[in-house]
């Protein structure tokens, strides 16, 4: 439109008015035509429908990311590097980023391991028709629909040391008193798991569909070739299945990183910061300490960290797409 | 000896009968066509040949041994998926090289075999490729080179051309059967295009409805055909059909339809004798209408009057459709310069290549 208005705007001065008018005129009837097939043929749909979710980015994403920003490099309105310079030499700080990778490290590994084992017990089982198969994988979503907190308030029931009932049962093999929430070397592996448990249905649910997208005549003709149904597995199932599970691979990280409600209701990051991860050290420090600059810090630090973590492992993903390698 | 068997062969699927009492006998060498309209069984009857599908009843022999409980690997077959069913991270090569290598054989033999059905198939150049970096008709070669490799006795097609465009399925049926000559297999070929058929099949076998209508060579079925379904299925465009009623006069039988009266031929006479004055059906292929009556048989021409509606020229030929009684025909003419659309003109029907059908059975009137 604005190169349209140009010439127009010369008029003005060369011309005089009668003829800028005529010019303005046709401009303007230009647009109205422009305005109503805009409204008649419904252009304005695809805009009004983005506009939405534009809107929504901007409120819920981007507003949010720059006051995080603007808060960690501002300190009583002048601009100052002081949070991040702390955070270099925080051992809290770095502690707390290597609880984070054993966490999302373990969580990943066993949810992924527990999802894929599940989903093929449930894949073979309907396949062979075993009886209750079905009835097993709606019984396998039953933790995801339970909250977190109702969940891991029953976790803490049964991880107590002297009246839970894992500890009880553990007696029975001679195993006893093992204190799952409140030592330093088990805490983490407790809340991986508690963690793990809370969200497995979901990696089942995915890892399975990625089983049933893979063409039954692919396997027809495998037979017919002579695998068995091990290379058949090998072969056909593993290499068909290996984008989603490299996919799956980067959310469950990518999530792990920022995972906050199940550890901080089972230990609060104790004992003696065993379990704080960069999610628990952000909370305490914004609302414990009162501290948001500092606590704005290390959130955008783990956001660059998830980001650098995702970039290299979407970069690894394609090189070995084109490779076209085994997983 | 490679023959091919199905005795009483029948397949039940929860609550379909997909295949009902099929008895098939395919020689050594035969390239068999299995055809038939969508759902009609032959997919359920070419897989039951490979194993991938148990029969619910009947016997299925490959060669000289009872394959019922055989494994689809020890069948000494292969399969050409209506998919192709490629293994989609593979190479071309890995493609067809990966049932030989199940098979533990030498790498030098697969190497030589992969070549040479390349070289057959004209796909050296693609060997390294990934199926999904082909075209359709690629893929189609790299799936029947797969099958090739395997040596096998028999050889299974399910459909394999009715994803490629028209042209490219009128030069690969041209290759199918060289390729069949040049393996000198049996081949059990499926397909619902009655062209295909026609064109590629040393026997054909016509199924509807789970069952099989008729078999034989192509031109038998299309002289031939032994009831109704059959007389429909096989011909482009398909043979004519009219309702009407047969009878006497002046001692000879008449088939009247509408206004018309059409002398039956000699050969008809007597086999229609029974069916005076009853209902039947009447079949005309659309190459039996002619301009003008040819002058030796003249007595077995029967001549109507008939008014054009639609000429569909295709070239050496044209379609001309019009309506006698209440019933669409199409008839095929060479000539049709002089007429247009409108026109009143008179056709003879060549009576001796003409079907008579029990309106009832439907079978075929001898
Ligand atoms: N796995 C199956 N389960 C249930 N019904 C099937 C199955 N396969 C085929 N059918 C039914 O059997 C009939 C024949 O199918 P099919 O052999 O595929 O026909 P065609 O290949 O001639 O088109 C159809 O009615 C089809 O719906
Ligand atoms: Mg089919």
């Amino acid at each position: 439109m604005s190169r349209s208005m140009k010439p127009v705007n010369k008029t003005i001065f060369c011309e005089g008015m009668t003829i800028k008018m005529g010019i303005f005129n046709t401009e303007i009837s230009n647009l109205k035509e422009k305005f109503t097939r805009f409204c008649r043929n419904e252009e304005y749909v695809p805009y009004l429908l983005n506009l939405l979710i534009v809107l929504s980015i901007v409120l819920l994403f981007v507003y949010p990311l720059i006051y995080g920003v603007l808060s960690s490099v501002y300190s009583k309105g002048e601009f100052s590097v002081a949070n991040y310079s702390r955070l270099l030499t925080d051992r809290n700080f770095w502690h707390a980023l290597w609880v984070t990778v054993l966490y999302v490290f373990f969580y990943t590994v066993g949810i992924m391991f527990i999802g894929f084992v599940t989903a093929l017990a449930i894949d073979v089982g309907e396949e062979r028709k075993l009886p209750g198969s079905k009835i097993l994988s709606s019984f396998l979503t039953l933790p995801y629909a339970i909250p977190d907190v109702v969940g891991s308030l029953v976790w803490l029931w049964m991880m107590n040391p002297r009246h839970g009932i894992i500890n009880y049962l553990l007696s029975f093999l001679g195993i006893e008193g093992l204190k799952w929430l409140t030592s330093g070397d088990l805490a983490l592996i407790s809340v991986v798991l508690v963690g793990i448990w809370r969200l497995f249905p979901m990696h089942t649910l995915i890892i399975l569909a990625a089983f049933k997208t893979v063409p039954r005549s692919l396997y027809e003709a495998a037979d017919l070739d002579g695998a068995s149904t091990l290379q058949q597995f090998f072969y056909i199932t593993l290499p068909s299945i290996a984008n989603i599970m490299k996919f799956l691979v980067l959310l469950t990280v990518v999530w792990s990183f920022k995972r906050f409600t199940i550890i901080w209701l089972l230990t609060r990051g104790g004992p003696m910061h065993a379990t704080e991860t960069l999610a628990i050290m952000i909370y305490t420090e914004a609302f414990k300490f009162f501290d948001r600059g500092y606590a704005s810090a290390i959130a955008v630090s783990l956001l660059i960290i998830v980001g650098a973590v995702s970039v290299l492992y979407m970069k690894f993903f394609k090189e070995s797409e084109a490779e076209g390698g085994l997983l | 000896m490679a023959n091919v068997s199905l005795k009483g062969f029948s397949k039940k699927f929860k609550n379909t009968v997909a295949v009902d009492n099929l008895n098939i006998e395919i020689e050594d060498k035969d390239f068999a066509v299995l055809v038939g309209p969508s759902g009609c069984g032959k997919t359920t009857t070419l897989r039951a040949i490979a194993g991938l599908e148990q029969a619910s009843a009947g016997e299925i022999y490959i060669g000289d041994t009872l394959v019922n409980d055989v494994l689809p690997k020890d069948r000494d077959i292969a399969m050409v998926f209506q998919s192709y069913a490629l293994y989609p991270h593979m190479t071309v090569y890995d493609n067809m090289a990966f049932g030989l290598k199940l098979k533990k054989l030498p790498k030098q033999e697969i190497d030589n075999r992969v070549q040479e059905a390349a070289k057959i198939l004209d796909i050296e150049p693609l060997l390294q490729r990934k199926p999904k970096q082909l075209s359709g008709g690629q893929r189609q070669r790299v799936a029947v080179g797969r099958a090739i490799v395997r040596k096998p006795k028999v050889f299974l097609f399910d459909e394999p051309l009715s994803n490629l465009d028209a042209k490219l399925r009128v030069s690969m049926r041209a290759e199918i059967s060289k390729l069949h000559q040049r393996l000198g297999a049996t081949i059990v070929y499926v397909t619902h295009d009655q062209i295909e058929a026609m064109t590629m099949a040393t026997k054909i076998f016509v199924m509807n409805h789970g069952k099989l209508q008729q078999s034989g060579h192509p031109l038998e079925l299309y002289r031939n055909p032994s009831n109704k379904f059959v007389a429909g299925f096989i011909g482009s465009p398909a043979m004519n059909f009219m309702d009407g009623i047969l009878k006497k006069e002046n001692g000879r039988i008449l088939f009247q339809i509408g206004d018309s009266k059409l002398e039956v031929t000699d050969s008809f006479q007597d086999s229609l004798q029974q069916y005076l004055d009853k209902d039947v059906i009447f079949g005309v292929r659309p190459e039996d209408f002619h301009i003008r009556p040819l002058h030796d048989e003249e007595t077995s021409f029967a001549s109507i009057k008939v008014q054009v509606e639609v000429i569909e020229p295709l070239g050496e030929e044209s379609y001309v459709h019009f309506v006698l009684g209440s019933e669409a025909m199409i008839a095929r003419m060479r000539s049709t310069e002089f007429m247009k659309v409108g026109d009143e003109i008179s056709l003879y029907i060549d009576m001796a290549k003409t079907h008579f059908f029990d309106k009832k059975s439907s079978l075929t009137i001898m």
